[in-house]
């Protein structure tokens, strides 16, 4: 294809004769097939390393080893999804992962979800200074608090006798002030487009605000609260940083167990890989069904990575 | 209660700065004697020291890390906003796939990143070696490269959010400003250079912005790529932290950096807050 690009875009040059010069028929081909194919090699860099993590999970030790540019793995070597949960606690690590993500994506939806309704629906005083504030705290480098979050952690274990570290409620504790500022950014550009009327509309039917909000809005932003829960979720789930130095014993997550497999002697790729698959298939199940409102969700709030 | 949360750390790294830390017993803290004052601050930017060597080091990675993945993710990004600008089938499908950076797990990527980085039996030199580019193998997470590892792998994970903010952004374009343009006697490229790119502007700021902060902070790239301690073209601010913090105990040297690191942060956000939130701007993110 690209032999034949070169030629069209050669007979360009005045050496060819006038009946061989591109006619803007032919331009218009060189033009088609010059985006389709950056197009296509974009979309080959987007997939590239989650096939490679596809493909490695399905080789053995030694073809790990081996160049290896196989498209499809023709031999698939299945033990990896087997083995590896005899090396490590993986299915530990993966439940302390879901039962810290979840509860974090509920608490801050719940939270963030009231606190971007009123921000949405009401004035008071102070109110753009609050919005500042949940702005900059979704700015805050992680690194910055961490050691005197590390520091504070350790004072509630020695003097206040509350355990922080290493503990289901203190990485939801933790993880959840991050959220709900990104919630509350997010949702409030949602509540914003549900119309007031909708509310105002059933209040007059009898409902009391509270009802309104609950079996009205709440529905209608459905799709929203979707969207930002993945966001939550995938937010949560993926945290290095705060997980490596506060929960590296009893409540490991995934983010730092799956480092595990790389030793330093040698590193098991295939049963890694294997692994990593087994934990983005279903958020990219995911993301597959919501995708829509995850690109609206992209586009219309402030979204941290 | 967000603040509350948020604020007594940040005070405390602010207040740490001025200490320095003998052990990790908090009876140990803030006694008078430790206080150093501005001790820290004034280490950190005296080359001549082991703090201040490292410090200016970093910086100088983390600069470059942050332009080159800054430009290469705008780049990549508008290239790929335009092109799914087009009418053509599967449209849906490229966009679903194009996500698929930003939504997998960073963890496994970077894991798989690292996988292909290999220097002996990567999938990289493989690919460079096959199409006669290099001999041998190059050390991708050792040594000089590991700078261009880690803006491979962030270009990678941030160029779809790039291309879906400038792709809404182009949607919003008028198709008016086209056609006057196409009168007016403008070629494809005439169309893109006065017409595209000057209505993406304010859509550009807000991405480039909100980039620059995001690598600037970004740990878990270098981290998992280079880990904790990597060579020094690839020392990157937040992993000199980490290891100050964490490695060398110098716990007041990092909140030091940190601090500083925090007011370049807020800037960015209050820049942010006024350029897109208080005014009246109402075109992609926001």
């Amino acid at each position: 294809m690209l032999s034949s690009l070169m030629a069209a875009v050669g007979s360009e040059s005045t050496m060819v004769p006038d009946e061989m010069r591109l006619t803007a028929d032919g331009k218009e081909l060189v033009y088609q097939l010059l985006w389709r194919s950056v197009l296509i090699l974009v979309l080959i860099f987007a997939i590239f390393p989650v096939w490679m993590m596809f493909t490695t999970s399905f080789k053995t030790r030694d073809e790990v080893l081996q160049l290896g540019l196989d498209i499809i793995p023709a031999d698939p070597y299945v033990q990896n999804y087997f083995l590896m949960f005899q090396r490590f606690p993986l299915v530990d690590y993966y439940v302390n992962s879901l039962v810290i993500s979840s509860v974090t994506t509920v608490l801050s939806l719940l939270i963030g979800g009231l606190a971007a309704y009123s921000l949405s629906r009401y004035e008071f005083p102070g109110k753009e200074k609050f919005e500042m504030g949940a702005l900059a705290t979704q700015m805050i480098p992680g690194v910055l608090i961490l050691i005197p979050m590390f520091l504070l952690f350790i004072v509630m274990d020695q003097s206040a006798n509350v355990p922080m570290k290493d503990t289901y409620h203190g990485m939801i504790f933790l993880y959840t002030t991050f959220t709900v500022p990104f919630t509350i950014w997010m949702l409030r550009g949602y509540f914003d487009t549900i119309p007031t009327a909708l509310e105002e509309a059933a209040r007059i039917d009898g409902c009391t605000r509270t009802q309104a909000l609950f079996r009205v809005v709440m529905p209608l932003a459905a799709p929203g609260l979707a969207a930002t829960g993945m966001f939550v979720f995938l937010l949560a789930f993926n945290e290095v940083l705060f997980a490596s130095v506060l929960a590296t014993d009893n409540v490991t997550p995934f983010s730092i167990g799956i480092q595990n497999f790389q030793q330093q002697d040698q590193t098991m790729w295939g049963q890694m890989m294997a692994a990593s698959t087994l934990a983005a298939v279903p958020l990219l199940a995911i993301f597959v069904v919501f995708q829509r409102q995850i690109v609206s969700g992209l586009t219309s709030g402030s979204v941290k990575q | 209660m967000m603040l509350l949360v948020h604020g007594i750390p940040v005070i405390l790294g602010f207040v740490m700065s001025f200490y320095e830390f003998p052990s990790l017993r908090y009876t140990d803290w803030f006694r008078p004697e430790t206080f150093v004052g501005l001790d820290h601050f004034a280490k950190v930017f005296q080359k001549d020291t082991i703090y201040g060597a490292q410090f200016w080091n970093s910086l100088k990675v983390t600069i470059l890390y942050t332009v080159g993945s800054v430009v290469g993710t705008y780049v990549l990004g508008l290239v790929t906003a335009l092109t799914l600008d087009k009418q053509f089938r599967g449209k849906l499908v490229a966009r679903t796939v194009i996500l698929i950076p930003y939504v997998t797990p960073v963890v496994v990527t970077l894991l798989t990143w690292r996988m292909m980085f290999r220097s002996d039996t990567g999938v990289i030199n493989a690919l460079l070696r096959q199409a006669g580019l290099i001999e041998g193998s190059l050390f991708w997470l050792l040594g000089p490269n590991s700078l261009y590892a880690i803006i491979i792998a962030n270009v990678w994970r941030n160029f779809p959010y790039a291309a879906i903010m400038l792709y809404a952004g182009l949607q919003s374009v008028p198709e008016q400003l086209y056609e006057a343009a196409e009168i007016d006697g403008a070629g494809r490229w005439g169309k893109l250079r006065y017409v595209t790119l000057p209505q993406l502007k304010p859509v550009s700021a807000v991405i480039l912005l909100l980039l620059i902060l995001w690598t600037f902070i970004n740990f878990p790239v270098p981290y998992i790529l280079l880990g904790g301690s990597p060579s020094e073209s690839g020392n990157v601010l937040m992993l000199l932290i980490y290891s100050f913090g964490f490695k060398q105990s110098a716990y007041g040297i990092g909140s030091a950096l940190s601090a500083m690191l925090f007011l370049f942060s807020m800037t960015i956000a209050y820049v942010y807050y006024k350029r897109v939130v208080a005014s009246s701007y109402d075109g992609g993110a926001i």
